[in-house]
């Protein structure tokens, strides 16, 4: 027997069988310890060839004071993105606001939160795929430090993506701009929703579909997410819209969003642990808001008195 | 040359094409690493061992991959058979003939690739693909190649009289 797979032919039907097996196994959702073991493996390789590439990377930075602009810009740049993130918060109350305003009696139970106050996981990214047909990355963190299935993936910047799939120490992430990624968002000025997908295949553009006709979106409007289904929570920035796809004879309007987080340069995600996906096809009644512990973050804004 | 030592040698390529190559040129056009090491080793090499090689590096790829299980293996055996059998049929010092081939094999992996996922329900657009990914990907592994194909003849010349098959 060990003959047989001695000579050319029979390690190649090895190798057919092994591929055939992996198949199955992927396909019965029973690949978990053999990935489990070949990430424990090739993961300590990959963490040693991105500390060695980024030291390269500073080497060849050259100077201190290379390095210390650099840590700079980018502490500027964590600022920016804070502010950002902020800005459209404190712009999303002043619409809450008024929309409960005008609304009496309407009670609001949607959790304000800081993303720093959730509780996150920081996860470094070890690769991404090999196929230019699918866009995901693998994080160094799994199950064993409490990242699970559909847990929303965020940068300071904004959404990235979501848990795919989970091993032990180790996620798949779903990125936004994967075909199959669909995410229910809302036009932060008009409120209108749809649904953003992405488009993959060399492209690093998302495009919101089913908007309706008219005046629901223009170019420049930030897009959130919506909240809707209860995968995502409510209010993270997804993108800005670049470009109106509109004809008179469409059902719906088409936006093309260039998203807030650069995806070719993903070191770092957080993983949005405390955030449990709702499942609304096993609820009665679907839950609206996400299953986040709320913390009031700030007074809202003071607004003009009426003049009397 | 030692099966132990093909193995580690598509690991690290696998790693290389998953973590370093991303990190260097990020976007969705990089060279396909597995691709020019199947494709060179049959030309370099032939003797039906490049089958083995995109089978092996394949699976690899696969594990790596969020893709269906067996796309890259079963695509980089099929690629791996073609380099071996077209290699005995052309002078081994036609440069140009090489170069092209691994153009066109280029080609058939991410044009094959890109139908399997279609058939099992991903989404692809066509034209974006082709013309955004898979032609400026070939240019690129073509360019590579005759690198490639020096350093994996350089290997041969080592490894040749010691061959276990």
């Amino acid at each position: 027997m060990l003959d047989l797979f001695r000579s050319r032919s029979g390690f190649a039907l090895l190798l057919v069988a092994l591929v055939f097996i992996g198949i199955v196994l992927r396909f019965t959702g029973q690949m978990g310890l053999v990935e489990d073991v070949s990430f424990g493996v090739f993961a300590p390789v990959q963490s040693v060839l991105l500390d060695l590439t980024n030291g390269v990377r500073n080497l060849f930075g050259g100077f201190r004071d290379v390095n210390e602009l650099r840590a700079e810009v980018k502490q500027l740049q964590d600022q920016l993105n804070k502010s950002t993130i902020d800005s459209v918060r404190v712009r999303e109350l002043e619409i809450e606001n008024t929309e409960l305003r005008d609304q009496l009696g309407y009670k609001q139970a949607n959790p304000d939160y800081l993303l720093s106050g959730s509780t996150v996981i920081e996860g470094r990214v070890l690769g991404q795929d090999p196929s230019a047909l699918v866009n995901y990355v693998v994080i160094d963190e799994g199950r064993a430090e409490g990242v699970g299935l559909g847990m929303p993936v965020v940068t300071p910047a904004g959404l990235a993506g979501r848990v795919t799939e989970v091993g032990t120490h180790w996620a798949r992430v779903l990125l936004l701009t994967d075909p199959s990624s669909s995410v229910n968002a809302v036009v932060q000025s008009t409120r209108a929703t749809g649904i953003i997908q992405g488009q993959g295949q060399g492209s690093d553009l998302l495009v919101m579909r089913y908007l309706p006709l008219g005046e629901a979106v223009k170019e420049g409007d930030l897009i959130l997410t919506s909240g809707i289904g209860g995968s995502f929570p409510k209010r993270l920035v997804i993108g800005q819209v670049i470009k109106v796809n509109q004809r008179e004879t469409d059902l719906f309007t088409e936006a093309i969003v260039r998203p807030s987080v650069d995806f070719s340069r993903l070191d770092y995600v957080l993983v949005m642990k405390k955030f449990t996906p709702t499942d609304i096809t096993t609820e009665a009644t679907p839950t609206p808001t996400p299953t986040v512990t709320r913390t009031p973050t700030r007074r809202p804004p003071p607004t003009a008195t009426p003049q009397q | 040359m030692s099966p132990y030592f093909v193995i580690l040698l598509l690991g690290f390529i696998a790693v290389l094409q998953t973590t370093l190559v991303p990190l260097i040129l990020p976007g969705p056009v990089r060279p396909d690493l597995m691709l020019l090491i199947v494709v060179g080793w049959g030309v370099v090499h032939g003797n039906g061992q490049a089958a083995l090689w995109g089978l092996g590096g394949g699976i690899l790829l696969d594990l790596f991959s969020g893709t269906p299980f067996g796309l890259h293996s079963l695509s980089l055996g099929a690629v791996g058979l073609l380099a071996d059998s077209l290699q005995t049929n052309f002078f081994r010092s036609n440069i140009l003939m090489p170069i092209v081939m691994m153009f066109v094999t280029t080609l058939l992996y991410h044009i094959g690739q890109a139908a399997a996922m279609q058939t099992l329900g991903y989404a692809v657009n066509w034209a974006s693909y082709i013309f955004g990914v898979v032609l400026p990907t070939c240019m690129l592994n073509t360019a590579l190649s005759p690198l490639v194909f020096w350093l994996l003849r350089r290997l041969d010349h080592v490894v040749r009289p010691r061959l276990t098959w």
